[in-house]
């Protein structure tokens, strides 16, 4: 054995030894079933289907894969086994090979919702929305939803709000309001968007998800009163939707209350410091306020938590060189914008007169 | 002195035993000598007498019977012829006998009928027929016996110095007669009678060296006295001594009457010192020691020697402490005391006698069981109770220790107990000296057992309130006697039920309980005493006392009642004030009672009837203050400000009409009630005599009437401030104040804003200073806008360009000072005007008649002119964003700076910031099932 492949064998060994409990072994889901026992040999796929679920309903996921697999061996077209392979390999985390057993659940059983919805939720969890609402489609008004929800999430909204309306003219389609106003918005259907985001927070009053994209409608149509309510309700149903938080802090920023969208603001950094937008929006907030060395300093946080943040950037520059009166700081920032962005030819020239300015000094 | 001594000795001469015999016993008649022996004594030729007249009256002649037939029978006998002369000496004997009789017998019934007989005028018959015998028959038998009796005789008729004669004419006749000791002995006595003493001593030394027995010890007393009259002590105390020495039972009496002679012989021999060395020579007769320490002691007394007396009878009970004469020593010692008032050595005397008489002495066990022990112990029991009080009124009078009183008292009970009249008094009496002795628990216990009696009641009451007062400071030093002391009240009732005093303890009792929080029982203490005793005036007190209970119990609606009782039934001036306030407190209590428990209507309906109540009450201005206060925290703040308002009506002046003004003045400031506002704080300020508080008043009026509109009133206000406080630091403020109000209402307020200008710079005017600089350069900056550039530009530009220049005078003086408000406004101001003049420059009417060439070089030059104005406009701008740099600080007339600048050099300031909205990815759908 050569020396670099015994390596790289040993750091596998003491990575494996580290990971804690091993867990069950996960047979690949092949076409071939491994050899069993003698007695093993002489069952029926109805057999390992009743073995596979009592090994499921016990917690011994390897074992119901295992029989799972010797019945589909025997009977490729019974979806059962199909079905209980892709619990038994979800139950152990193989969310790869549980997406793969649900899809021949829904090869089978093309009208089975609960394969659909299984298959789309590990898809987008496993971030393959892209190459799985195709998938989806022409197998009926739920998995048009399904397809039409991970298209949105892949970003397709064209697609998506194709797919989300035949969705939800369907029976018990009304799940599907929210994801197509979504759609709507990102499409720039402020009208469309509405539309949905009213028969949202009518059927289901009680998600603040439908409350939230209310508010971003309303906020995009410029009724920051409206938006600002609907994003209150999506924060007094969830008050941990941080989305709400920071755009009923703009709403408050577009009407002039700064002092409050700083505390709104605060409030979202103390339960998520990790993302910019708030960190931003704050440093607005305090520079509205006249505190523009805080302001600098709050559009240096959200740099630290997402380093070349356009906005962020951008702001400190004009905050550096308006307001604090630092041209060379301000020059150093807007050319960190540029080289982020160097078609910003509005940047651009306010570099040159921070930079004249500097001179001058 | 002397002649004391001598009627001493002729009175006891007289009586002693060695007398004359009485003339009756006269001797045989000399001339039947032969028919009968000779007879040895007086006593004996008298008996001899006697049979020869008996035997007379046998032979024929009836014996002459006591009266004038006998005497006359003898007489007519020596008056015959024929009777025989040697017979008549017997016959003469006879009636000189029969006289002696009858004229004894007179004499004795003269004294009885208390007449006397002088002394020349007795006997003289008897006398008469003695003398006739002697006379005419001096050789007779019988003369000898008439010259005795006739020494007798005269001795009784006073007539010494005869019988003197006839005695010695005895003596004469027969030196060795029968008679010899008898006769010495009445020559010693006429001898001594006569001062003769040598001679008399003569006489008695004869007896007493050669007379008879029976007469030694009689002459040896005679012979003493011979000598004590002759002060020669030595040898009367010898003669004396000899008396004492005898040892003849039958001659006690003599030898107790030599004691006391003997005695008087060693008070003038020297006193106790002579008695002390006479018993020291003499201890044969120490058994006698005693009386003569007696007799001496009192002869000492009798004497007036008071000090030598004590001595005397001290030193008898020293030397004798078991001696029955004790007592009477003792006795005599207190005698001494008594007259001559020592009493506190009497009581100190007293005091000793527990020692030396008390059970378990010498003394008592000598006499154990004896009548003497008996009268000891009546004698010493007497003593010790007047020593005992003596000692406790001299310690009550600050004159010495308690202790002696206290032991004394102890001593009395322990011998003789409290068991009868005296010791009871004595016990009670014991325990008065504990308690003055401040030993207060062994009083206490002292008073109980005399309260506790059956048998004894005079004292009981006494004793049980005694006991309640010792106690009661024994609580002060030992708290655990509280139940003690506490009880002893109720033990006083049990005691004495009916004692006038009842309801005066009971309610002492109850103040007790309540003093140690024992709130319950003393209510029932005072409940039991106003069912008991109804009509006394202490039941009428203790309603307060009852209502002070219930109000410490926090039963204030009881207590409010039981206050208003006492109210009712208050005898003076001061009870009725107590009760008062105690129904004030009660009330107010459940007022607050309520207010705790969140009924704050309740709570104001019993703090509202306490002010309506007792409106001049301190705790009816708190109790009006907390209705307020709890309308105002309950959010009734309307109401609030009425109670405020009413308590500043009601008590004015006082420091809760100055809160209630001030909070009632701050809620209508919440309520946007200006006017009401400034009333307050005028009514503070009437109602206020500190000048700070009257500053802050007037003030706060001026500022409110400005908040109200009312303009007049805020600038006569400000006015007034300025006046009156003219150091105050914002006395600017004060006159931007007024400006501000003239401004408003439409008068003129320049001179305002320049008072305040003129106020001194430094200090927190210095800002209101500034303000009135920045407001007197806004209005010039409004005339100057005011000028339109129309018709002569020069002219108009002129006044504008002056105005202007006025205003910016006065923006520079605001500039000038360190506020960045005012600074950044200032230049905002002066940046805006110059935008303004650029503009009403472009736009100023243009000169008519310019061809077209014209007004293009025209609006040129006008630009020309325009343009360096706002480049002045720009650099106000600049400066005053640099400012807010330098400053730190940020106004909102640097963000209309910026907009003024983005407008004018936008490439330099126009920097749109970027506002981002978040975007959480799309949520799973909610499930068909999912609740909506």
């Amino acid at each position: 054995m050569r020396p670099a492949r015994l390596v790289s064998w040993l750091l596998a060994g003491l990575l494996a030894a580290c990971a804690g409990p091993r867990p069950a072994p996960t047979p690949a889901p092949t076409r071939k079933a491994p050899v069993l026992g003698e007695a093993a040999g002489q069952l029926g796929p109805a057999q390992w289907v009743a073995r596979a679920r009592a090994a499921f309903e016990r917690g011994e996921y390897g074992r119901a894969i295992e029989a799972a697999q010797r019945a589909r061996t025997q009977a490729p077209d019974l979806a059962e086994a199909w079905r209980l392979e892709a619990r038994a390999r979800e139950a152990t985390s193989d969310l790869a090979g549980a997406r793969e057993a649900w899809a021949g659940v829904m090869d089978r059983l093309p009208g089975d919702a609960g394969a659909v919805e299984a298959y789309a939720r590990l898809s987008a969890r496993l971030g393959r929305e892209a190459e799985s609402w195709q998938g989806l489609t022409g197998r009926g008004a739920v998995a048009a939803g399904w397809a039409g929800w991970l298209a949105l999430r892949a970003g397709r909204a064209d697609e998506a709000s194709r797919l989300l309306e035949t969705a939800v003219g369907a029976e018990e389609g009304d799940r599907w309001w929210v994801p197509l106003g979504r759609a709507r918005l990102l499409r720039g259907d402020l009208a469309g968007a509405a539309e949905a985001a009213q028969a949202a927070v009518e059927r289901w009053p009680r998600d603040p998800e439908a409350w939230g994209l209310r508010g971003d409608v309303a906020r995009e149509q410029g009724l920051g009163a409206e938006a600002r309510s609907a994003y209150e309700e999506a924060l007094r149903l969830d008050p941990g939707r941080y989305a709400a938080r920071v755009n009923l802090a703009v709403v408050l920023l577009g009407q002039g209350e700064a002092a409050e969208a700083e505390a709104v603001l605060r409030e979202a950094i103390g339960r998520e410091p990790g993302r910019p937008e708030a960190w931003n929006d704050l440093g607005l907030a305090l520079r509205s306020q006249g505190r523009y060395a805080e302001a600098a300093e709050a559009y240096r946080k959200a740099l630290e938590a997402r380093p070349g943040y356009l906005p962020a950037l951008k702001n400190l520059g004009i905050c550096y060189e308006k307001y604090l009166g630092r041209q060379a700081e301000a020059v150093q920032v807007y050319d960190r914008y540029l080289d982020l962005s160097p078609d910003d030819r509005e940047v651009a020239r306010w570099r040159k007169a921070a930079k004249r300015r500097a001179r001058e000094r | 002195m002397r002649r004391w001594a001598l009627l001493w000795a002729a009175l006891l001469v007289s009586g002693c035993a060695g007398a004359p015999p009485a003339p009756r016993q006269r001797p045989a008649p000399p001339g039947r000598q032969e028919a009968a022996p000779r007879a040895r004594t007086l006593s004996e030729a008298t008996r001899q007498a006697r049979a020869r007249l008996e035997a007379l009256r046998r032979g024929g002649a009836a014996p002459p019977e006591p009266g004038d037939d006998l005497v006359a029978r003898y007489e007519d006998l020596l008056r015959r012829p024929g009777t025989p002369e040697d017979r008549k000496p017997e016959i003469l004997l006879r009636l000189a006998e029969l006289a002696f009789e009858r004229e004894t017998e007179a004499l004795r019934r003269a004294y009885e009928g208390e007449a006397d007989i002088p002394p020349r005028d007795r006997y003289v018959n008897t006398v008469g027929y003695y003398e006739r015998l002697v006379r005419r028959y001096p050789d007779s038998p019988q003369a000898l016996t008439a010259f005795y009796n006739l020494g007798y005789v005269y001795g009784e008729r006073g007539e010494v110095r005869r019988a003197a004669e006839a005695y010695r004419e005895v003596l004469r006749r027969d030196p060795d007669a029968p008679y010899r000791d008898e006769i010495h002995m009445r020559l010693g006595e006429v001898a001594f009678d006569d001062g003769r003493l040598e001679e008399a001593a003569a006489h008695y030394r004869a007896v007493v060296e050669e007379g008879k027995e029976a007469y030694r010890a009689a002459a040896l007393y005679k012979l003493g006295w011979c000598f004590f009259n002759l002060e020669r002590y030595p040898e009367a105390v010898e003669a004396f001594h000899r008396v004492l020495a005898d040892a003849d039972p039958s001659r006690e009496d003599l030898r107790r009457e030599t004691l006391e002679v003997l005695s008087k012989t060693l008070l003038e021999w020297g006193g106790l010192p002579a008695l002390e060395r006479y018993l020291a020579d003499h201890p044969e007769v120490a058994d006698r020691g005693p009386d003569l320490y007696r007799k001496l002691g009192d002869l000492f007394l009798d004497a007036s020697r008071y000090d030598e007396a004590v001595a005397t009878y001290a030193a008898g009970v020293e030397a004798y402490p078991t001696s029955a004469l004790c007592l009477e020593m003792e006795r005599g010692i207190l005698a001494a005391y008594r007259i001559r008032r020592d009493v506190e050595a009497a009581m100190t005397r007293r005091e000793s006698w527990v020692r030396r008489y008390g059970p378990g002495s010498a003394w008592d066990r000598a006499h154990a069981g004896t009548d003497l022990a008996a009268e000891r112990d009546a004698m010493v029991e007497e003593g010790l109770r007047l020593a005992a009080l003596y000692r406790h009124g001299r310690a009550q009078r600050g004159q010495g220790e308690p202790g002696r009183a206290l032991a004394l008292y102890r001593a009395y009970l322990d011998w003789f107990g409290d068991g009868s009249e005296a010791g009871y008094e004595m016990a009670y009496r014991y325990a008065d000296a504990l308690r003055e002795a401040q030993r207060f628990r062994e009083a206490a216990d002292a008073y109980r057992r005399v309260a506790e009696r059956e048998d004894r009641r005079n004292r009981r009451e006494d004793a049980a309130l005694r006991r309640i007062e010792v106690l009661g400071r024994l609580v002060e030093e030992d708290p655990s006697v509280l139940d003690e002391w506490i009880e002893s009240h109720a033990d006083f009732v049990r005691w004495n039920p009916t004692s006038p005093r009842v309801p005066e303890v009971l309610l002492a009792q109850g103040d007790r309980l309540l003093a140690a929080g024992r709130l319950e029982a003393a209510a029932a203490v005072y409940e039991r005493l106003r069912a008991g005793h109804p009509a006394s005036a202490r039941a009428a007190r203790s309603w307060g006392r009852t209502a002070t209970c219930l109000f410490r119990l926090d039963r204030y609606a009881e207590a409010e009642a039981a206050a208003r009782k006492a109210l009712a039934a208050a005898a003076d001036q001061d009870e009725r004030s107590r009760a008062r306030e105690l129904v004030v407190f009660s009330v107010f209590k459940q007022g607050e009672a309520a207010e705790a428990a969140g009924r704050i209507d309740e709570a104001n309906r019993h703090f509202l009837r306490l002010v309506e109540e007792f409106p001049a009450a301190e705790a009816s201005r708190i109790a009006l203050y907390r209705a307020a206060e709890d309308l105002r925290k309950a959010g009734r703040d309307r109401e609030a400000a009425e109670l405020y308002e009413r308590l500043a009506r009601t008590y004015p002046g006082s420091d809760h009409a100055r809160a209630a003004l001030l909070l009632a003045s701050r809620i209508h400031e919440g309520q946007g009630d200006w006017v009401r506002v400034a009333q307050d704080r005028e009514a503070l300020l009437w109602g206020s005599s500190e000048p700070a508080e009257a500053a802050d008043a007037l003030f706060g009026a001026a500022r409110a009437w400005a908040k109200a509109g009312r303009w007049d009133r805020a600038a006569d206000r400000y006015a007034e401030f300025a006046r009156r406080f003219p150091h105050d630091p914002r006395v600017a403020e004060a006159w931007v104040g007024r400006a501000e109000a003239l401004e408003a209402g439409g008068g003129d307020p320049e001179p305002a804003y320049r008072a305040a200008w003129e106020t001194p710079a430094g200090g927190p005017g210095a800002y209101h200073r500034a303000r009135a600089a920045l407001a007197l350069a806004r209005r010039r900056l409004e005339r100057f806008r005011a000028v339109e550039l129309r018709g002569d530009l020069e002219i108009r530009l002129a006044e504008k360009e002056t105005l202007l220049e006025e205003a910016l005078a006065w923006l520079t003086r605001a500039a000038g000072v360190p506020f960045a408000d005012v600074v950044t406004e200032a230049l905002y101001r002066a940046g805006k005007a110059f935008e303004h003049l650029k503009q009403a420059l472009l736009e100023s009417e243009r000169p008519e008649g310019l061809s077209p060439e014209e007004l293009e070089e025209y609006d040129f030059l006008l630009e020309e002119r325009a343009f360096p104005l706002e480049e002045r406009a720009v650099g106000f701008y600049q400066k005053g964003v640099a400012v807010a740099r330098r400053a730190g600080t940020v106004t909102p007339w640097v963000e209309r700076m910026f907009v003024r600048l983005e407008a004018l050099a936008p490439w330099a300031y126009r920097r749109p910031e970027l506002a981002v909205t978040a975007v959480d990815p799309p949520a799973l759908p909610p499930a068909p099932e999912a609740e909506r």
